[in-house]
């Protein structure tokens, strides 16, 4: 299957990087302008004078602005455009040409500046329309034209030299550098259209690569949750035959058979952690709780695996640390690292260490154990490399152990990092967010008789901010609330059009179109009455009479929890209803 | 011809799943560990509610809630209020302790992951068919972090229940409404809240889904009788 890509053309590259122009080519062009405008200032008619420079201000100003609107006209066909931006590239052109209007009042040295001027200005445009021709050329020719005519002229007059010679001369030198810069700008543009050729190969193979892997990700995905219907039928039908009555070999052999099908499970369970990891299916959750039991229960299972090779398993770890974090997913990280190290350790021991460091704390699985060398440290972190096991016998696993851990902290954005000597030992440290104490134990706050019981309502939260709608997700789901967030308007109706939420907890603010106000009224469009909230950290008084018009009441960030509970449920319950005030 | 197919002492278990295999599988299993167990099978939700026009009183109900063509949560409650007096215990692939938190707070009794070890399996099983209960201890343990106990851990062992109280804590723990269980104990709706508030009291917590937590916690479950 071949999937045909639109080719973004040079062109629209090209009018890109003309919209990218900064303001140093217009500032030299005015400046010099100004030059001209003064040699002749005593002289020539002020008329002119002024008119020519407000006249290349101008032009200038157009240029900037059709610049600007032509990169993103994608409604006019490219041609058309390019068409534009050649003619007022020409009516810059004619407009700095007309420096030879001046000519009369200069004198000759004056003029040779004028000359001067204009060639410069000719020169440079070479690298300013990069070379594109028809642009070039329309700025170009009637830039030049003018001064060919004049300098051809003074020098075949006959009265002052008597041969045309000079004159002769002068047109072959203006065609020679007319010509160079011709070639000049062919140059330029043949190997700026070769950079972009090559930049879109490399964006293709780019897009390609990321198809190809989100493809391989879905294949998997797929398959080990489809082999997994299966082997858990499996399981059922051994856990059977074992509870026959067998005979000893038999037994034997369906014991055997039930140990390989749970290395085929962990083994498939693995590949699915992968494949969800990469396909950016895994949410985080993060909460605050407390560090130490949470590692001493992961530390208490692994005790007895730790005993039988002789090991010792040790947790150090001050009192009254909390974190927060994705219980679920530290899990399986931690789970993960304290199982290789028993692996790879024969003897000594296994230590997992908490400890503070600045305002974050580390969190640390040490072992005596083989240790890896330098070179291969990076690769363990690779899906199926493993250490030291290069029959791949698979009854040690996949290889996907610390694949799965390197892509947990990432989704975690935890920083992770691996010192290791061979024959010494392993040590993995993760940097935890130390949380304030007092802010943990969720179960305290459910017990808090003030605020009354919001569990098991469906709330929408719309807010633009992330980190907003993923505390009060934490915050929400905590008391039992079924929780959808949603970053917009739009989102909201998609979100609400299946199912109505129980409540609306909007912020007043929304980036984009709209505010919380509007998609409030949108919301009561598809169900009406809905009970909804408005949150703002605003306190700008318009703000709040626009809440208060719209008889919304408004909480103000932060809000305190016992505060949320109550208005949700005051809300939903309907109680507010007569007293749409705002609260302070 | 009786009005209900319910011998005393035996058990009826229904397997709702859609894989045949599956099915087949829990059923083999389920008659090894309780050979006079009856078991019936369905492979949707509707035809699990055939059986409720079949007059079979079913006890319980095994429950893969990924069927065809009914949301998971929607399924439980449908199947939950088809068999008002039978214990719902959830058998899923999917060991998200948010998901099972809320089958439970749904009105499930418990909740069995698909897992291959066997030895779990067997156990969950055989504790399921004896008490119609089972939470798995890993989800126990993530709901314990998310504030599902009400205060920390119990010190001074398992709290002194009386039988009644035994009685209804195991009802509500099987997801009944308290009419049912006032119906199955034959006493005052009334007298259950009582009891239950009792129960609440001596467990230190507010909820159906507290208990739940930590009767497992305080592994009271072989004391319900």
């Amino acid at each position: 299957m071949s999937i045909e890509i639109e080719t973004p053309r040079v062109e629209q590259e090209l009018l890109e990087a003309y919209a990218a122009q900064g303001w140093l080519v217009p500032i030299a062009i005015v400046l010099s302008a100004l030059l001209i405008v003064s040699l002749a200032w005593s002289t020539a008619p002020k008329a002119l004078s002024v008119g020519w420079f407000a006249m290349v201000v101008s032009v200038l100003l157009v240029r900037a602005r059709s610049q600007n609107w032509l990169k993103q006209a994608h409604h006019i066909p490219l041609s058309r455009r390019m068409a534009i931006a050649a003619a007022t590239s020409g009516l810059g052109g004619v407009t700095h040409g007309a420096s030879i209007l001046f000519w009369p009042y200069l004198s000759d040295l004056e003029r040779a500046l004028q000359s001067t001027y204009v060639l410069g200005l000719s020169s440079g445009a070479v690298a300013a329309v990069i070379g594109y021709m028809p642009v070039f050329l329309a700025y170009m020719l009637p830039l030049l034209a003018p001064l060919v005519v004049r300098w051809v002229g003074v020098l075949a007059m006959p009265a002052e030299h008597g041969t045309l010679g000079p004159a002769a001369v002068m047109l072959l030198l203006f065609t020679i550098y007319g010509g160079l810069l011709v070639v000049l700008a062919r140059d330029t543009f043949r190997r700026y259209r070769e950079s972009f050729d090559s930049r879109q190969l490399m964006r293709q193979a780019l897009q390609q690569a990321e198809a190809a892997n989100r493809t391989k990700t879905r294949f998997l995905a797929s398959a080990s949750h489809d082999l997994r219907q299966p082997m858990h039928t499996l399981t059922l039908f051994g856990a059977a035959l074992t509870m026959a009555p067998l005979d000893d070999r038999a037994r034997h052999i369906a014991n055997q058979m039930n140990v390989a099908l749970q290395a085929l499970s962990s083994q498939l369970d693995a590949l699915l952690d992968v494949s969800k990891l990469d396909a950016g299916v895994v949410p985080v959750q993060a909460r605050v709780f407390p560090l130490r039991p949470f590692v001493g229960q992961l530390v208490g299972e692994f005790e007895s695996a730790a005993h039988r090779k002789g090991l010792q398993l040790v947790l150090e770890s001050p009192h009254d640390v909390s974190v927060l974090a994705d219980t679920l997913l530290l899990e399986r990280v931690l789970r993960n690292l304290i199982d290789n190290a028993i692996k790879y350790t024969e003897c000594g021991d296994v230590r997992v260490q908490i400890s503070r460091q600045a305002a974050d704390l580390l969190l640390t699985v040490r072992d005596t154990g083989i240790g890896i060398p330098q070179d291969e440290q990076q690769r363990v972190f690779d899906e199926f490399y493993q250490l030291g096991n290069p029959e791949r016998n698979r009854s040690q696993g996949l290889g996907l152990g610390l694949s799965i851990v390197k892509r947990l902290a990432e989704l975690m954005q935890m920083q992770m990092v691996l010192r290791s000597e061979p024959g010494v030992g392993t040590q993995v440290s993760l940097r935890l967010h130390e949380a304030p104490a007092a802010a943990s134990a969720p179960a305290a706050t459910l017990s808090v008789p003030a605020s009354p019981p919001i569990t098991g309502l469906r709330l929408l939260v719309v807010d633009d901010e992330d980190q907003v709608r993923q505390g009060m997700r934490a915050v929400l789901e905590g008391l039992g609330c079924e929780v959808m967030t949603v970053a917009d308007a739009d989102a909201a109706c998609v979100a609400a059009q299946t199912s109505r939420p129980d409540a609306v907890l909007a912020d007043l603010r929304l980036r984009g179109q709209g505010d919380g106000i509007q998609a409030i009224t949108r919301l009561r469009a598809l169900h009406p009455s809905l009970p909804a909230l408005l949150i703002s950290g605003d306190t700008a008084p318009e703000r709040l009479r626009e809440a208060d018009a719209a008889g919304l009441r408004l909480l103000h960030k932060p809000v305190p929890l016992a505060v949320l509970t109550q208005a949700i449920r005051e809300e939903v319950d309907g109680v507010s209803d007569c007293r749409p005030s705002v609260e302070a | 011809m009786p009005d209900k197919y319910h011998l005393p002492n035996t058990m009826n278990v229904l397997v709702i799943d859609d894989h045949p295999l599956y099915r087949d599988g829990l059923k083999a299993l389920v008659a090894g560990l309780e050979p006079t167990a009856r078991v019936y099978e369905a492979a949707t939700a509707s035809d699990a509610l055939c059986l409720v026009q079949q007059a079979v009183e079913v006890d319980l109900v095994l429950l893969d809630m990924n069927l065809p063509g009914i949301s998971r949560l929607d399924a439980l409650a449908s199947i939950k209020a088809a068999f008002d007096s039978a214990s719902i215990v959830v058998i899923s692939a999917d060991e998200d302790p948010s998901l099972i938190l809320k089958t439970i707070e749904a009105g499930a009794a418990g909740y069995i992951p698909k897992s291959t070890d066997q030895v779990v399996t067997i156990n969950a099983l055989r504790i399921v068919l004896a008490h119609g209960v089972y939470l798995p201890p890993a989800a126990l343990r993530q709901t314990q972090l998310t504030g599902c106990a009400a205060r920390p851990a119990w010190t001074g062992g398992a709290p002194e229940l009386s039988e009644r109280q035994r009685a209804v804590l195991r009802c509500l723990l099987q997801g009944k409404a308290n009419k049912v269980i006032a119906r199955e104990l034959d006493i005052a709706e009334g007298t259950v809240k009582a009891h239950l508030w009792a129960v609440y009291q001596v467990l230190g917590v507010t909820s159906r889904v507290q208990a739940m937590c930590r009767v497992h916690e305080l592994g009271m479950l072989n004391r319900l009788g």
